[in-house]
């Protein structure tokens, strides 16, 4: 690889991206997500690209 | 149906916050947007405009929905625009190109939003609209992203909102 070229990333579904999300709202809170049973994930994201 | 009145992100952000947020995101006037509505009982925003997908061909905007009307089914947690808070980050922020709003939306086509136990345990292949579809979050290996998270108290049924960053590898 030369030095212009940049590395190609893995792309990711969006069923992971809910996933790590989710996943990541739950170490936020620092609760289990079986006690979130009933709580839904936001639905709105916007990413920026860097 | 009105993209800046009865759209979530209009909601989140304003008309007028919304205007902002769309001419960063897809790069035209937002009063040239002349989204088309879908007709399901869920009515998302498309931009049908070939001129309107060709300003940012990396959005890859055909087919994926801008926004989505309000509606009384389902959580949604509003969001804010989120800078920096300093000088410096406000320009950096201002020259940083963004993607399209990812929505999570349960195949049944009715609301908006997925259980975290189901995200998380279970997975949402089965329930989640384009659930095997890439994810419109760039290419970067990493990333960082700041969202509210609203906590609901059963008490008073008070929403309060928090934000929570989190970092990603992807």
């Amino acid at each position: 690889m030369t030095k212009d070229q940049t590395p190609a990333h893995n792309t990711i579904t969006v069923e992971k991206f809910a996933k790590r999300v989710a996943a990541a709202v739950c170490r936020f809170l620092d609760v289990s997500p079986a006690v979130l049973e009933s709580t839904a994930v936001t639905v709105v994201l916007t990413v920026p690209t860097f | 149906m009105d993209l800046f009145i009865d759209g979530n992100i209009s909601q989140m952000f304003s008309p007028e916050g919304a205007a902002r947020f769309f001419a960063r995101l897809i790069g035209v006037d937002p009063r040239s947007l002349r989204p088309t509505v879908s007709q399901e009982r869920l009515h998302a925003f498309f931009i049908t405009s070939s001129a309107v997908q060709s300003a940012r061909p990396y959005l890859a905007i055909n087919g994926r929905p801008l926004d989505y009307a309000i509606t009384q089914a389902g959580t949604v947690v509003p969001q804010r625009m989120w800078t920096l808070g300093i000088p410096s980050g406000a320009q950096h922020f201002a020259d940083t190109s963004l993607n399209m709003p990812v929505f999570f939306v349960h195949n049944h086509g009715t609301t908006l939003g997925l259980p975290l136990l189901r995200a998380v345990v279970n997975g949402s292949r089965a329930t989640l609209v384009g659930a095997g579809d890439t994810a419109p979050i760039g290419n970067g290996s990493t990333m960082y992203i700041r969202i509210n998270v609203g906590i609901l108290t059963f008490k008073d049924s008070r929403v309060s909102l928090r934000d929570c960053v989190l970092k990603g590898f992807f």
